[in-house]
């Protein structure tokens, strides 16, 4: 039999939320990787773009996951790869490889597609080949598809920018200037449509505005109109780089309306939002009353039955649990592997009333051998946010919620009631939901 | 174009199969990798991950450690884990960035040892190879490593008796077991079922259902039986070392199981009955047949297809690395997009091969039979591995074959 290794001190992976003076809480050392999978990689982040194929130039081992990513969402017409081998790295011929590789591949593509993006890798980088000469002259050759330079460069992650910033950044890349609709809004940086029934999207359809989302793009011009947009909102961090740089090459306004749980923030949101939008602020006070019942039914539902956070779920998990706990709630972990420094209004919150609150790391070596039982302490109840809080705690009752689904504001957060609600009445199959990789995308 | 593949897709790589043969036998395994590597494993070519601990982990390297050679973190990292989690061993392989960098592993290996006590291997794995080569040297470090002759009057095989009778006495090291080849269906049960049966009993399994503890004692079976090509290096230590025999072969359908028991009773010395040579149906057909996949695996499957099911022209394409001594005339040793393109669109054809390869298939009269490996497409296809250890694999095979 295997050695036990539930028998180990799993201390390390966890931190009172009292004992955090850092955004980096758990020291960086090997790293686990929780069969959670419902987050959505590069490969499957680039599938937004209508018609668009994707080529990836790497090694065997890095190719794997993405061919089989496509695979599985049945997206293998629209992928393609070249192969990098040991030789490639002596002979002088990987920038050859590399570009005739692609070029190979476009030819034969039974359709021509509208674009292409095309993904180098770290070794690439190292060995500092002419990405710059081989993507111009790609372009060349190929004037009639956008050719958008992307990177699959997990070894730079901890760098200028993270993968999910830099996949932000290409994906909308292929967009020209243009002239500008004052009336065109976009919605960038989000993997799950933002939702329109939010008060924030009725604030600007009301307004006057149509908002973009390449999310709910269906055709490749659509993507291509988001060109015309006079502003950028992005919700999430992660999307700050991309909406930054189509504003220099653009001159599209970047407006950071981050996904939130405090109820002041939210309102600031959308006072500078109609601000910016010269909009009318909507009804604030109706608003954080539906919030307010919404929070109170799943108080009612809830009882006493504990509740776990984690960060692929919501962008602010520690904003989460602060809201939570000012509502009675009982918040028995958070999961996250750092603290963002816009949590720090909740860490705060929290300090002074959750102390004791834990704060665990989901990719330490220790995760490994945590235990897995929560829920059956808790006689099944418990009611986990987010994949990688139900695979720990070991719950069958969890919100399926992956980076924040597109839920905004108020509206947001009395969707997420409503969510968790259903959770707590109804047991999913944990094992077999949390192992599909990339929850939502078809391709 | 070589190196392309605008369709197809490619098989696990070698770090993978080397975590892949490792993972039950209560080691920390360790790929010096930045991320990736580690998801892409567990999702796709580890189907123990949910249900089975394991302790394998990435070191998560960083553009500033690559750039220093800061080989001093993935040694005080893994110090770290090996102190908390008392691993039997620990195994550090290699990514591309390493093999980049030129990352000394077994240099690594000798510090782990010294400073922990700790057995500790470097395996010079780089991502750019089938997990055929990462699991054969993951194998091979354990039958050099770890086993040991327990009994040290063996039994001296005596030629009384013939079959099953006589094989009683001989117990086996089952070498090659690894999802990545047999799944999580039931083949590795299954094997050990045939070997019961058959009057063998199995001495170790490498590496699914077995310790460290029972592979060490590999070295009081009669016999090692390979049954995937990253076997063939542990056996060849195991003859060396220890003077145990071995054959190659799966016993998939009743051709190949009994062809495996006279090669198996040749190497032990025991008379065998004559085989049966029993009636094969006829399936002459236009340009024969291919089956694509790993050598001994197609091997089994063309004895069955040509001995009990009378196919003639039965060619094998192997993708995957090792395939010496496996081909005869007219076999492929390939995994290039282009040679598949040419050689399966062929009037009449049958292909017997993993989903995925239907997609370089252009031609309407090519006929292609689904047979999903896992090292190719993971967990997709799964539900349609069949258990193909076993005589009762000649009747799905007859199904299929034999079907429209």
């Amino acid at each position: 039999m295997l050695i036990n290794l539930h028998k180990t001190d799993t201390e390390n992976a966890d931190v009172r939320m009292a004992d955090i003076d850092t955004t980096q809480p758990f020291r960086a050392g090997l790293e686990y990787s929780a069969p959670a999978r419902g987050t959505w990689t590069i490969a499957h982040t680039s599938m937004l773009i209508p018609h668009s194929h994707q080529i990836f130039v790497c090694p065997e081992g890095c190719l794997r996951g993405v061919v089989l990513s496509a695979a599985e969402y049945g997206g293998l017409d629209r992928f393609s790869m070249v192969t990098v081998k040991e030789g490639d790295f002596v002979n002088g011929r990987m920038e050859r490889l590399f570009e005739d590789g692609v070029t190979d591949i476009i030819r034969r593509l039974p359709q021509r597609p509208p674009a292409v993006l095309v993904y180098s890798c770290c070794i690439q980088h190292f060995m500092g080949i002419d990405l710059p000469g081989i993507f111009r002259r790609l372009r060349e050759r190929f004037p009639d598809i956008d050719i958008l330079e992307c990177f699959m460069l997990p070894t730079m992650r901890k760098s200028k920018y993270t993968p999910d910033e830099l996949m932000r950044i290409s994906l909308y890349d292929a967009l020209k200037q243009q002239e500008k609709d004052p009336k065109s809004v976009n919605v960038v940086g989000n993997d799950f449509a933002f939702d329109t029934g939010s008060e924030l999207g009725e604030m600007l359809t009301e307004a006057g505005f149509r908002i973009r989302d390449i999310c709910r793009c269906r055709e490749y011009p659509e993507y291509l109109e988001m060109g015309s947009s006079a502003a950028n909102i992005y919700t999430w961090k992660a999307a700050e780089a991309g909406a930054l740089a189509l504003e220099k090459r653009l001159g599209q306004k970047a407006v950071s309306l981050p996904v939130s749980f405090d109820y002041e923030e939210i309102e600031e949101e959308l006072t500078e939002a109609a601000g910016s939008f010269h909009a009318r602020v909507p009804d604030i006070k109706a608003l954080e009353s539906e919030a307010d019942a919404a929070l109170a039914r799943l108080k009612a539902v809830l009882g006493d039955t504990p509740v776990e956070i984690d960060y692929t779920a919501v962008s602010r998990p520690l904003g989460l649990a602060a809201l939570f706990i000012s509502r009675g709630i009982r918040v028995k972990a958070v999961y996250a592997d750092a603290v963002l420094p816009e949590e720090e209004k909740a860490l705060k919150y929290l300090k002074e009333n959750a102390p004791d609150l834990p704060l665990r790391a989901t990719i330490n070596f220790r995760c490994r051998i945590a235990p897995r039982d929560e829920a059956q302490e808790e006689q099944g109840k418990l009611l986990a946010i987010g994949q990688k809080a139900a695979y720990f705690s070991g719950t069958k009752h969890f919100v399926n919620l992956i980076q924040n689904g597109g839920l905004w504001g108020f509206r947001g957060i009395v969707s997420l009631c409503r969510m968790a609600e259903e959770a707590c009445s109804a047991e999913a199959d944990t094992k077999a939901i949390i192992s599909v990789k990339g929850w939502g995308c078809c391709g | 174009m070589k190196q392309v593949q605008r369709v197809l897709a490619n098989y696990s790589a070698d770090l993978f199969g080397l975590c892949s043969a490792l993972y039950e036998l209560g080691g920390l395994i360790v790929m010096h990798d930045a991320s990736g590597c580690n998801s892409t494993y567990n999702t796709h070519d580890e189907p123990r991950w949910y249900d089975i601990d394991s302790m394998i982990y990435v070191s998560g390297l960083t553009e500033q450690d690559a750039i220093l050679g800061n080989d001093a973190k993935i040694i005080g990292d893994i110090l770290e884990a090996a102190e908390e989690t008392h691993p039997k061993f620990i195994a550090v392989c290699g990514s591309p960035m390493p093999y980049l960098l030129g990352t000394d592993f077994r240099a690594i290996a000798r510090i782990l040892e010294k400073k922990s006590g700790i057995p500790s291997f470097g395996f010079r794995t780089d991502g750019m190879h089938t997990y055929i080569r990462g699991a054969r040297d993951a194998f091979a470090a354990v039958a050099e490593r770890f086993c040991r002759k327990r009994n040290e009057n063996p039994r001296t095989p005596e030629a009384s008796g013939s079959g099953n009778e006589s094989r009683k006495k001989f117990s086996v090291n089952l070498i090659g077991v690894t999802p990545l080849d047999f799944s999580i269906v039931g083949n590795a049960e299954a094997m050990r079922t045939f070997l019961a049966e058959n009057g063998m009993s199995v001495q170790s399994c490498w590496a699914m259902g077995d310790t460290l503890e029972t592979l060490s004692s590999a070295g009081d079976a009669d016999l090692s039986i390979v049954v995937s090509t990253s076997g063939i290096a542990a056996a060849e230590v195991l003859k060396k070392r220890f003077g145990i025999p071995y054959v190659t072969g799966i016993p998939a359908g009743k051709a190949a199981a009994e062809k495996l028991l006279r090669d198996a009773a040749a190497a032990l010395r025991i008379p065998e009955e004559p085989a049966e040579t029993g009636k094969t149906e006829k399936a002459g057909n236009g340009s024969g047949t291919v089956i694509i996949g790993e050598p001994v695996f197609a091997n089994a499957v063309r004895t069955c297809l040509e001995q009990e099911l009378g196919a003639e022209n039965v060619r094998l394409i192997c993708p995957t690395e090792i395939t010496d001594g496996f081909l005869r005339p007219g076999d492929t040793a390939t995994d290039e997009e282009e040679d598949f393109e040419k050689l399966l669109n062929q009037p009449g054809l049958t292909v017997i091969a993993d989903p995925i390869y239907r997609r370089i298939i252009e031609r309407k009269d090519v006929r292609f039979i689904d047979f999903p490996h896992e090292a190719y497409s993971g967990r997709l296809y799964r539900s349609g591995i069949p258990v193909f250890a076993g005589p009762g694999f000649s009747g799905w095979l007859r199904e299929k074959f034999f079907s429209s």
